[in-house]
């Protein structure tokens, strides 16, 4: 129990995917101008990691490692992760329509998303149990929720702001970045601190 | 034809300057941010990153007539994730420094977005030699990108300059160029620690990585504004190959309530 | 085309629709599956080489008066253990493979022991932590404080002594982590040397 809160928490602040690890960083930067699309964005997220991490785990382990083919793991990881996030929207489209409106859009764009690839990929480099895999997969995606729509809130003030011409745009959203993840910094420690490790 | 030659040079030079990937079209940068450590990590990555660029362009605009339109996004992610395996068995086996330092990188440069955005915007429709020309010039841009950032932050973070060398070297045998393995400026001028001038390890951190990639951003905005051209822009998911299919970027715009016809060209696509 | 076409002409474009399509992608995957298979034939003896090469390295390394090294062996708790053979081929020492859980993953820690229970030596089979924090733990100004302590070690943030390890300045963690893997191989050191006494 203690570890599955460590993963949480290493998820959405210590191990932050976006502000520690510099995974998903394209849909942070490209779609978090607004709050509604970003949470639209996370929500969409969480769901593909965990039901990605739901399928590769057993294919890892029940076939890859089992007939020695972990050399392709990429492969086969970045396909079930195209094909499963094709399915989702298909089911989504026919049968939960109210859900397919608010988080159909962001699907496609998920799948070249490295956090999704990056969480799977990670599952298995550490060895982590099926439990845990997808309790870590979650508290990724929640991390990179967390982080979406806390930098939406700080776009939000940057628009409003005079900014020095040569920072304008891309710039000045960067070192924003920066700042929030200097903010994240301060974390360190926090796990060890709570005797969960 | 004739067009085509001419332009030639201008398929190769396009990505390394005017186009460059990173700076003009910010992309790939969850890779440029996370291994630009150094500049040899920078420029490991690079050539990783070139090397799948250029074999997957070639590949992929040799069976360009062959893949049917419907497929072409799952065909094209085959093409890549196998060039990338290969790198990575490759980087195993005779680099493993490298394999090391980029870790989970490596794999991921199956999702970087310049590989599968140039095969969908370039590759999928134009000949074998220009799209090699054109992967090679990207890949250049990517590189040098990466290895500017990787400068900058070695020499502030850690006050070292090409450390590391030798692992990278170390597929050419031992002691290559003099067993030369990078400049530790605080061995070279002992007198920087007397004056307490201790490097800056924020800039090895995350929080460093996204702050130099700003500023780099801002010199090369300023520069492309004196020569005409246009700030680098985030217009959304615009330069995500992804975009054409995907509504995420028009949702950005029109705050869904479009949503309909993204989906519906999506789903074109897609059966 | 399909609107105006009869039944038989549309068969040949469902056939068209369906199969093309997804034979092209088949065979692209059999070519790619059978180009890695190869590639991985040829690399996968190189890999496994260069991991026992940079093991056997690194077991030179923390146990530097050894002739030469038994098999691999496990002991309780799955640790994974080398004898260290003196010349003569009496056994000499331990080296152990332990891990800690480091703030980027696990550490995987080789520990040389002595017959007479300290440490002689330790390197990193695997280790990747923060650049300019964590991975200053490889400095050999680091990894020598452990060189000729046994018992139970402790980490301390302010001093080195017989029993404390100093660590790393903004990098407790790590510290962490490379003292608890030191200490799992002393604790199976005891064991052992229980056992053979």
């Amino acid at each position: 129990m203690k570890f599955y809160f460590a993963l949480l928490l290493m998820g959405l602040l210590t191990q932050n995917f976006v502000l520690a690890k510099f995974l998903g960083i394209c849909p942070f930067l490209g779609v978090s101008k607004k709050l509604d699309t970003s949470a639209g964005m996370s929500a969409a997220v969480v769901l593909v990691m965990v039901l990605a991490t739901a399928v590769t785990w057993p294919i890892n382990e029940f076939l890859l490692e089992k007939y020695d083919l972990a050399y392709l793991q990429t492969i086969v990881f970045i396909l079930v992760i195209a094909a499963l996030v094709q399915l989702i929207e298909i089911v989504m489209k026919k049968y939960l329509k109210p859900l397919y409106k608010a988080l159909g859009i962001y699907l496609p764009l998920i799948t070249t998303n490295c956090a999704v690839l990056g969480v799977v990929i990670l599952n298995v480099d550490n060895g982590y149990n099926y439990p845990q895999s997808l309790v870590n997969s979650f508290a990724a995606g929640l991390g990179f929720g967390l982080a979406m729509i806390m930098f939406a809130g700080v776009r939000g003030r940057i628009e409003h702001n005079d900014i020095p011409k040569f920072l304008e745009g891309l710039p000045i959203t960067l070192i924003a970045a920066a700042l929030v993840s200097l903010s994240f910094l301060g974390f360190t420690g926090i796990i060890e601190g709570m005797g969960l490790m | 034809m004739a067009a085509e030659k001419k332009s030639l040079g201008k398929e190769f030079t396009k990505g390394i300057i005017k186009q460059n990937p990173v700076m003009r079209l910010v992309l790939g940068t969850c890779a440029t941010l996370a291994v630009t450590t150094s500049l040899v990590n920078g420029f490991g990555m690079g050539i990783s990153v070139t090397i799948v660029l250029v074999c997957s362009n070639i590949v992929i605009s040799l069976l360009r007539k062959a893949i049917p339109n419907k497929i072409r996004i799952p065909a094209y992610i085959v093409v890549i994730a196998s060039f990338v395996t290969l790198v990575q068995m490759v980087v195993k086996a005779y680099v493993p420094a490298l394999d090391k330092s980029l870790g989970i990188f490596l794999p991921l440069i199956v999702v970087n977005c310049i590989i599968l955005g140039r095969a969908e915007a370039f590759a999928g429709k134009n000949g074998v030699l220009v799209s090699a020309l054109d992967g090679l010039g990207m890949g250049i841009g990517f590189t040098a990108a990466c290895c500017a950032m990787g400068i900058i932050r070695e020499f502030l973070g850690g006050g070292t300059f090409m450390t590391g060398l030798q692992s990278l070297l170390s597929v050419f045998g031992d002691g290559v160029l003099g067993g030369f393995d990078g400049i530790d400026f605080y061995k070279v001028f002992p007198f920087l620690e007397k004056l307490s001038l201790q490097p800056m390890t924020i800039m090895l951190l995350p929080s460093g990585g996204f702050f130099t990639f700003g500023v780099l951003m801002a010199v090369t905005n300023r520069l492309a504004e004196r020569k005409g051209g246009k700030k680098a822009e985030l217009n959304g998911c615009g330069s995500c190959p992804m975009a054409a299919i995907c509504g995420a970027d028009k949702a950005e715009c029109e705050s869904m309530k479009n949503a309909a016809a993204p989906a519906e060209k999506k789903e074109a696509a897609a059966e | 085309m399909d609107t105006v076409n009869t039944a038989p002409a549309k068969k040949e474009s469902n056939f068209r629709l369906i199969c093309v399509p997804a034979i092209v992608l088949l065979l692209i995957s059999g070519v790619a599956a059978l180009l890695l298979g190869l590639v991985n034939d040829v690399t996968k003896d190189v890999i496994a080489g260069r991991e026992r090469e940079e093991t056997a390295a690194a077991m030179r390394e923390v146990m530097r008066d050894a002739a030469e090294f038994s098999e691999e062996k496990t002991a309780e708790n799955d640790v994974l253990y080398y004898e260290a053979l003196s010349s003569d081929g009496s056994v000499c020492g331990y080296v152990f493979t332990t891990t800690g859980k480091g703030y980027g993953g696990e550490i995987k820690v080789l520990t040389g022991v002595g017959a007479d229970g300290a440490v002689t030596g330790i390197a990193f089979l695997s280790i990747d932590e923060t650049p300019g924090m964590g991975m200053k733990a490889q400095n050999d100004d680091f990894k020598n404080q452990y060189n000729g302590k046994s018992g139970t070690l402790g980490v301390s943030k302010t001093g080195r002594s017989d029993t404390e390890i100093q660590a790393i300045t903004g990098a407790t963690i790590t510290s962490k982590a490379v003292t608890s893997a030191v200490n799992d191989a002393l604790a199976c050191f005891a064991k052992l040397n229980g056992e053979v006494r």
